[in-house]
């Protein structure tokens, strides 16, 4: 029965097609082109408007202004257009992709002069002590033991003579999204051949990323790496399936019922690549996979795993011949645990097995414990976890749809599941959960796109690979209703589907924005705050103790290991003055660090009152004999007083 | 140029049941693809001679970033890459970026580690084993092409 549904699906389809075709009327691709070009040009005029310093709490939406909404709603309305048309240029939906990477998803590179978020600055320190030390970093902090990128940033510092390292992190996010795109479009190219199924998937990524990972760091830098190779493996050593011949019993049972369940026959990836490469070429690949697993491996603790997960999973469904790959980047990994990251975790093991097996507690630490704040917070994040849901919830369809299909493309859902494992073993300072979604996002995107292009599908070979008379039945009663939902849309008039696709696409870009720079109020870095820095490190001693209130102080990006930092607010929660006093050196005194975006941290982030900043450095002046030293532009440093440290701490 | 369906595309490409191969068409995209190779990697040389000179020459402003960016992403990993003759723009591409990022990652660590910090001599040891690879790459023998070059899309296993 299932045998002739498939055929009779991609009969209907095709029928249905060819009608639509004929009744369509003829039109250029100038639409599309002439919608990306108004929008584009909408954005760009508005953008010398766009004044951070007034946003709300929604973030940098609210500053942006109407007219560059309407600019992001006419070019997302102009890529769905194109995605109508089967035979646009190959080039304008990649250029429609690349204007939204530039216009909307790296407006803060645009607006912002000095480079976004405090942890920025952080990564540039570390990257100037190596450049000026020469040395790999003290252990001060985790990151110092995976100083890859940080050793490459003081490199090209060196090379574009850039002291402080600014101009690279203002623009690094727009660099690695505009670098994600060519990997990403290979990754895509190896699941369809589809190039709308391909610029979508990449569309829908950008849109989703609300994770901001793409700042200076070591995870952007492995990131770009990861899909790299992942695309490489799967696109030169993608394979037919092998059930393991040098596998022992069991592993081989496990290997072939993986692969039988999703429908893994013979496959080939539909890529230049696919070909049998001369031996040479495919040495000198595989040695520049490796080569750039080594360079991930110095440098971040997170990413190299999930390369291997990915890779390990890859070779247990038989959709790559590279199993010992996973095998080699796994003796990486340890190598460099036991060697290059030694001093890090000799010390602090805990921080590594500590969360394992603990899923409700790395879950809550991410999801839960992070719902908190005023209500324009609150508002950016329920947008995320729409963002998500949504995401999910159309990669199942999509999923759905090429399960009916028979479809060869199952085993993205793989790569989609694997970094779940994650969070069975790490809570990753609370942000594991959002790394998961980060990893699985550009299979999702993929799987999301295969919701809207799902394609022929293949009618199956053989009787086993139709699957059992219950599978058969499932697929058909879903396969009869999702092809009326799909028919009932066929019967809408173009324009209505045109208007209905973009209204969706443009509340999704809109949405991903708010959620992308929704708590930019806090996250970007005022100029006030870098004049008060650049003053603290020119006058104040090194060795001192500096403590500032909130996570977002853009300091460290001077004498990273020459200072003791240390931030309240975040880790005592509400009671600031009890953790100053337990951390207050009685010989030496200390310094601290207030600014109006602190308060703004306070107040969205952890929910304070507001007004809390005032009252606690009324209560520092009082209690501590806190003497104002600087004081301009909104930012405020204080000395604070050597004392005895009393036995009955105070709270506030 | 008409309005279709929006799953009319193939996900997965049409069974082929002995489809002649179009050599023509191979033909002219190898011999595009190694039009545009060839101009890639002459960039890539004038990239790599400019902004090893702005750095030993200790020029300043926006030249000098444009030239140490580009040095750093496409240089030493095209040099290598190039030689491959993939026939696939991203993947070259793709490649070419992680691999660049990669082997001055590399570099660095390992002037870490032998305690001889001299980011400028990387940059003109990577620039030197760059410009012969990529001049060798220009001087290549380009015809006959490869099988591969030559492989039609329809032909694709």
């Amino acid at each position: 029965m299932t045998t002739t549904l498939a055929p009779a699906l991609i009969a209907d389809e095709l029928a249905w097609t060819r009608h639509d075709c004929v009744k369509s009327r003829q039109r250029g691709w100038w639409l599309p082109l002439a919608l990306s070009f108004a929008g584009g040009a909408v954005i760009i005029a508005a953008l010398p408007w766009i004044d951070p310093t007034t946003e709300g709490t929604t973030g940098l939406i609210s500053a942006a202004g109407p007219q560059y909404v309407a600019g992001v709603v006419l070019l997302s309305s102009g890529f769905v257009t194109a995605l109508l048309f089967d035979d646009v240029p190959r080039w304008l939906l990649g250029c429609q992709v690349v204007a939204f990477v530039v216009l909307v998803v790296g407006l803060g590179a645009l607006v912002e002069p000095a480079p976004r978020l405090a942890i920025t600055y952080t990564h540039l320190g570390f990257a100037q002590y190596i450049g000026s030390h020469g040395t790999a970093l003290p252990p001060i902090d985790a990151r110092a033991g995976w100083p890859g990128a940080f050793s490459l940033i003081a490199v090209v510092e060196s090379w574009i003579n850039s002291s402080t390292g600014f101009v690279i992190g203002r623009w690094a996010p727009l660099l690695f999204d505009l670098l994600a795109i060519a990997p990403l479009f290979v990754l895509t190219g190896v699941v369809t051949e589809d190039r709308r199924a391909r610029w979508l998937a990449i569309w829908i990524f950008f849109a989703a990323n609300w994770v901001e990972q793409d700042y200076l760091s070591p995870q952007a830098l492995a990131f770009t790496m990861y899909l790299t190779v992942i695309g490489t493996v799967l696109a030169v050593f993608g394979s037919r399936p092998s059930v393991g011949r040098k596998a022992s019993g069991a592993i081989r049972s496990i290997m072939a019922s993986a692969q039988r369940r999703l429908s893994i026959h013979s496959w080939h990836p539909h890529t230049p690549l696919a070909r049998a490469l001369p031996a040479a070429t495919r040495a000198v690949l595989l040695a520049s996979v490796v080569a750039i697993g080594a360079a991930m491996t110095m440098s971040h603790q997170l990413t190299p795993y999930v390369l291997i997960l990915d890779i390990a999973a890859l070779a247990l469904i038989g959709r790559t011949r590279l199993g010992t790959l996973a095998w080699l980047l796994v003796l990486m990994a340890i190598a460099w645990l036991s060697f290059g990251a030694s001093s890090f975790w000799s010390g602090h093991l805990g921080l590594l097995t500590g969360s394992a097996g603990n899923v409700a507690g790395n879950v809550s630490a991410g999801v839960s414990g992070r719902l908190r704040g005023d209500p324009g917070h609150l508002l950016v994040l329920w947008s995320r976890i729409a963002i998500v849901v949504a995401l999910m919830a159309t990669a199942a369809l999509g999923l759905l749809r090429l399960w009916v299909r028979h479809a060869e493309q199952l085993w993205v859902a793989v790569l989609a599941g694997v970094p779940i494992v994650l969070i069975g073993f790490q809570s990753y300072g609370g942000e594991v959960v959002i790394r998961t979604y980060f990893f699985a996002l550009p299979f999702l995107a993929i799987l999301s796109a295969a919701a809207i292009f799902p394609g022929r599908g293949r009618v199956p070979r053989t009787a086993r690979h139709a699957g059992t008379r219950t599978t058969q039945s499932v697929r058909q009663r879903i396969g009869i209703g999702l092809e009326r939902c799909t028919r009932a849309t066929g019967r809408l008039s173009p324009s209505v589907r045109v208007v209905a696709i973009a209204g969706i696409v443009a509340s999704a870009s809109l949405l991903g924005l708010v959620a992308h720079y929704g708590a930019d109020q806090s996250e970007q870095v005022g100029v006030g705050e870098l004049t008060a820095l650049t003053w603290f490190y020119a006058h104040v001693p090194p060795q001192s103790d500096a403590f500032t209130a909130c996570v977002n102080l853009p300091w460290r990006s001077e004498g990273a290991a020459s200072f003791r930092y240390k931030t309240l607010v975040s880790e005592s929660y509400g009671r600031p003055l009890k953790e100053l006093r337990r951390l207050l050196s009685p010989e030496r005194g200390a310094y601290f660090i207030a600014s109006k975006s602190q308060e703004v941290c306070g107040e969205q982030q952890l929910g304070l009152a507001p007004g809390w900043l005032a009252s606690l450095e009324a209560s520092l002046s009082k209690a501590e004999h806190a003497t104002l030293i600087y004081s301009a532009d909104g930012a405020r440093i204080y000395r604070l007083a050597p004392h005895e440290p009393t036995t009955r701490p105070r709270s506030q | 140029m008409t309005l279709t369906p929006l799953d009319h595309e193939s996900w997965s490409p049409p069974p082929r049941r002995g489809a002649p191969p179009s050599s023509r068409r191979a033909r002219r995209e190898a011999s595009e693809a190694i039009r545009w190779r060839q101009r890639a990697v002459v960039a890539a040389i004038l990239l790599d001679l400019g902004a090893v000179a702005a750095t030993v020459g200790h020029l300043t402003g926006p030249v000098r970033v444009l030239l140490g960016l580009g040095f750093l992403l496409f240089v030493p990993g095209l040099a290598v890459v190039g030689w491959l003759r993939l026939n696939w723009p991203a993947a070259e591409l793709s490649l070419t970026v992680a691999l660049s990022l990669s082997l001055v990652l590399l570099g660095s660590q390992i002037m870490l580690w032998a305690h001889w910090w001299q980011p400028v001599s990387l940059q003109v040891l990577f620039g030197a084993l760059s410009a012969a690879l990529l001049l060798g790459q220009l001087l290549r023998k380009q015809a006959p092409h490869s099988d591969l070059e030559l492989s039609a899309p329809e032909e694709r296993p």
